[in-house]
């Protein structure tokens, strides 16, 4: 609508980050009790999910 | 057909060490490879392997890519300008260092204010800019963003997780009570090492009960002999050693509440720590050797129950 193109990698990124926002505002509420042993395969998934796109995004650069 | 054997006749000039082209990460193990004409992967596994050695691996490598040009460039490697005073070199490592201690600080910042009450503030912080990059990414994107947003949100994720909770200041905490009347109900470090000495204390028959907690760090407890312990310990992450049992891991949730024999005191303890450990010993605790840290029997308790 802008014109300009839309950017997977900010756009999967920013998803994931306010999702980890919202763990955090759930835990924060006591709505959930957050542990490592779920925080750490979230976050895994985070970054695996910000990386998978970046390389994706630079391969079809090229 | 002259300009070929022209070129043949040339005499070799010296063999230059470059990284390759032909690389994995920054090329090290290929321009080795080449230059003392040897597979790269021999020195691939050798760096790999004198990574376990200590992070030598590692050293090499980063000294190999400063310091090493990369092959077909004219230039002098990236550490050599620098030393040389570079100014696009120095520039660009001015940049990174400050890219870095902004990041570390917005890392502390966040783990600090998580951890003293302003968790939901935190959490707000974290949607905002997650939100901020969706919007940024249909008008060409943010991607500058995204290591400030991880730096706020992996810290306030792991207090939260481990359930850390830094009240109570910064440093090395010593107390070593005479009576009974001197022990506190409770001791607290946010971040740092916390002691507490009871062995001058004359503990009376009947439950007395007292409260360790520290948000990161290690919590040392020295017991008097003739006192049965309980102990209930909760960790996010670490280590518990209560005289003649431990246990590790994350998300530690312990407890082992012998009782005590007639007429014998029983100490009730009540142990919070969110990253780190809990020790409790009937000597003061090693913290700087590979042996078992704690010391002790429990045998002042009349039966025990098992840990879980």
């Amino acid at each position: 609508m802008s014109g300009r193109p839309r950017d997977t990698v900010s756009l999967v990124a920013g998803l994931a980050i306010a999702g980890l926002g919202v763990l955090l505002v759930l835990d924060a509420l006591e709505a959930l009790d957050l542990s490592l042993a779920y925080l750490a395969p979230a976050v895994t998934a985070t970054a695996g999910a910000i990386l998978l796109v970046h390389g994706l995004s630079r391969s079809r650069e090229r | 057909m002259n300009d070929t054997t022209e070129t043949q006749q040339l005499p070799p000039g010296p063999r230059r060490l470059t990284r390759s082209r032909n690389r994995i990460i920054g090329g090290v193990g290929g321009g080795l490879g080449r230059y003392f004409n040897i597979d790269p992967i021999i020195f691939r596994i050798g760096l790999v392997a004198l990574t376990f050695v200590g992070g030598t691996g590692i050293g090499i490598y980063i000294a190999a890519l400063l310091f090493v040009p990369a092959e077909g460039s004219d230039k002098p490697a990236v550490g050599v300008r620098f030393f040389r005073g570079d100014r696009g070199v120095l520039r660009r490592v001015g940049l990174i260092l400050a890219v870095l201690v902004g990041t570390l600080m917005l890392a502390i910042g966040s783990a600090w204010a998580a951890g003293t009450g302003s968790d939901a503030v935190v959490a707000g912080l974290v949607i905002a800019v997650g939100l901020a990059l969706v919007a940024a990414a249909f008008r060409g994107g943010a991607r500058w963003l995204i290591l400030p947003a991880l730096a706020v949100a992996l810290p306030a994720g792991v207090v939260a997780a481990a359930d850390v909770d830094l009240h109570g200041g910064v440093g090395e905490r010593s107390y070593r009570p005479q009576t009974v009347a001197e022990v506190q109900d409770s001791y607290r470090v946010g971040v740092g090492h916390l002691e507490v000495d009871l062995r001058d204390v004359p503990f009376k028959a009947g439950d007395h009960e007292i409260e360790l907690g520290a948000g990161i760090g290690a919590v040392d407890l020295i017991v008097p002999e003739g006192v049965c312990v309980a102990t209930k310990a909760r960790l996010g992450a670490g280590y518990v050693g209560a005289l003649d049992r431990e246990t590790d891991g994350v998300d530690v949730d312990w407890t082992n509440q012998p009782a005590a024999a007639p007429r014998v005191p029983r100490l009730v303890v009540d142990g919070d720590v969110g990253l780190g450990a809990l020790l409790i010993s009937d000597r003061p605790v090693r913290h700087d050797d590979d042996r078992r840290a704690v010391s002790g029997t429990n045998a002042a308790c009349r039966t025990e129950t098992a840990a879980r």
